[in-house]
């Protein structure tokens, strides 16, 4: 039976590239008989594995050899494929990202030999320019407010239902239809009183100005996170906090199997004011500077698979809940 | 956030064996007998795979796919309606709306199910092979072994799985084995070092 195995043997015994770089090797071939060979395919990749659906991306494709190969020899075929920046190796707990060099050949009328190799990208020292992420976060609007208000006129609804069904019944099926029924009915009304807090909270505090000094960080950059808001009514801040955030983020499966799987694996907070009061119409402008870890990962966004930064901020006042908002930002390869 | 290397290396791994793998090689992966199966499909009739989630219902029809490859597979994701063909594969057939007309009007079908649907096939007019899938300890050892084995990155050793590990996974996961092997994604995540895996 006519066999022929392919080998990736990769120049740099570590396999660890910087973006940018030349990756060099050759394809060793092996055949037992004489073989054709329509192609030699040659393919840089990088893959995602780990918790997520896995996501791809092919970055170049070469074809090294068509011919025919005759046993007893061996073939090497040399490569040289530059590298692009990114995406960088990163290994993580649901998300990994890794470049592959893949070898296949085509042979008619047999099983295609293939073979494999990994190898490590390590992102570009050089500093980008960096623009200032400015976003203005409104209060809910109208639908926020209409969506929970129809979820608490369905939950009291149905609770009330129940109630007066309950009134109807006798023995077991009473006390089990009142008791559902109070508990929707209340389910109905916390909605409520919720979205309500919630709303004059964000009408009181008004538009949320949020600033991050740079759009696109490294590793070791400082970052300042920046909040200015105007109250519509007095307020008592009990406190403004940015908590500075990464985390992988993986969706595993389809349709029902469908499961999203969240890895937080860096925060830091920073108190941009404790508690102070706020008069209406007067400006606050609130800022915190944070440092990124020197070894922090890149941003990653493909299907299924991302990993994210960003500065979640969160305004307290006292007897009022909490408004909370997130601006991401890259961390560059 | 360590200094990057090679992924698993220290494991004689080339990536953890217990996170997602693609379709392709999900087939490739499963541990089914399905020469019955095949053979019904071949000569015209219905097959279908019952059993609750996580037991290896898709990973039955993926492997029984490999041998019709030109059939169209359907994942549903919603209640939905499905166009007949000759063959035809639909995982999660208990959301199709329409399927009493399908089963009518397929010559062969494969079916993955929480709950049988062989009398509507029958009514349908068709013969019925059923798979009640579910994994005993060796077929279990087998699935987590052939796992392993798919990540190695080469000749020597490779964490392992002793008996009295795989009876620990039976023992807490039953027969579910999408929740044997998400815990030992965890575990594999943390080994230091080859050896037996302890569960």
């Amino acid at each position: 039976m006519s066999k022929s195995e392919l080998k990736i043997s990769i120049d740099k015994p570590d396999r660890i590239y910087r973006g940018g770089e030349t990756v060099t090797g050759a394809v060793e071939v092996y055949v037992n008989e004489r073989c054709e060979c329509k192609a030699l395919i040659l393919k840089c990749e990088w893959r995602t594995h780990g918790k997520g659906n896995i996501a791809r991306g092919e970055v170049t494709s070469v074809n090294l050899f068509s011919g025919t190969w005759e046993p007893g020899a061996s073939f090497a075929y040399e490569f040289s494929i530059q590298l692009p920046a990114g995406p960088a190796t990163y290994h993580g707990t649901y998300l990994n990202v890794d470049w592959y060099l893949k070898a296949q050949a085509d042979v008619p009328w047999a099983i295609d030999p293939k073979s494999e190799a990994d190898f490590v990208l390590i992102p570009i020292s050089a500093r980008v320019p960096a623009k200032r992420v400015s976003e203005i976060k409104k209060p809910s609007g109208a639908c926020g407010m209409g969506c929970m208000l129809v979820m608490s006129l369905i939950f009291g609804g149905v609770g009330v239902g129940l109630l007066v069904a309950s009134l109807q019944q006798s023995g077991c099926a009473t006390l089990m239809m009142a008791g559902f029924g109070a508990l929707f009915a209340a389910a109905g009304v916390w909605i409520l009183v919720s979205s309500i807090r919630k709303t004059i909270a964000e009408k009181r505090l008004g538009p949320l100005h949020l600033e991050l000094s740079g759009d696109r960080a490294r590793g070791g950059d400082p970052l300042t996170a920046t909040v200015r808001f105007t109250p519509s009514a007095d307020i008592a801040l009990s406190r403004v906090m940015a908590t500075l955030q990464a985390f992988e983020r993986c969706v595993s499966g389809s349709g029902t199997n469908t499961t999203t799987h969240r890895h937080t694996f860096f925060t830091r907070d920073v108190q941009l004011c404790g508690p102070r009061g706020a008069a209406a119409g007067a400006g606050v402008e609130l800022r915190g500077e944070f440092v990124l870890p020197a070894d922090a990962p890149p941003s990653f966004n493909a299907s299924d698979n991302e990993l994210t930064w960003s500065v979640k901020f969160v305004v307290s006042m006292e007897g009022l809940p909490d408004v909370s908002r997130d601006v991401t930002f890259t961390v560059a390869s | 956030m360590p200094a990057l290397a090679l992924p698993f290396a220290h494991l004689n791994l080339r990536f953890n064996p217990f996170g997602e793998a693609t379709p392709s090689d999900r087939a490739r992966l499963a541990v089914v007998d399905i020469d019955r199966f095949v053979d019904r499909l071949q000569r015209g009739g219905a097959v279908e795979f019952v059993a609750a989630h996580g037991r290896g219902k898709s990973s039955h029809l993926l492997a029984l796919h490999r041998h019709f490859p030109d059939a169209p597979f359907i994942k549903l994701e919603s209640a939905m309606r499905v166009a007949p063909a000759q063959v035809l594969f639909i995982d999660e057939v208990d959301r199709v709306a329409n399927r009493a007309a399908v089963f009518r009007q397929v010559r062969s079908i494969a079916l993955g199910t929480h709950s049988s649907v062989a009398a509507e096939l029958r009514a349908a007019g068709l013969e019925v092979e059923s798979g009640f899938v579910s994994a005993n300890a060796d077929r279990l050892r087998d699935i987590l072994e052939r796992r392993i084995e798919w990540a190695r990155r080469g000749a020597g050793a490779v964490p392992r799985l002793s008996e009295s590990a795989i009876a620990a996974l039976r023992s807490r996961f039953g027969d579910d084995v999408r929740a044997a092997e998400a815990h030992l994604y965890d575990r594999f995540q943390t080994l230091s070092e080859v050896g037996d895996v302890e569960v």
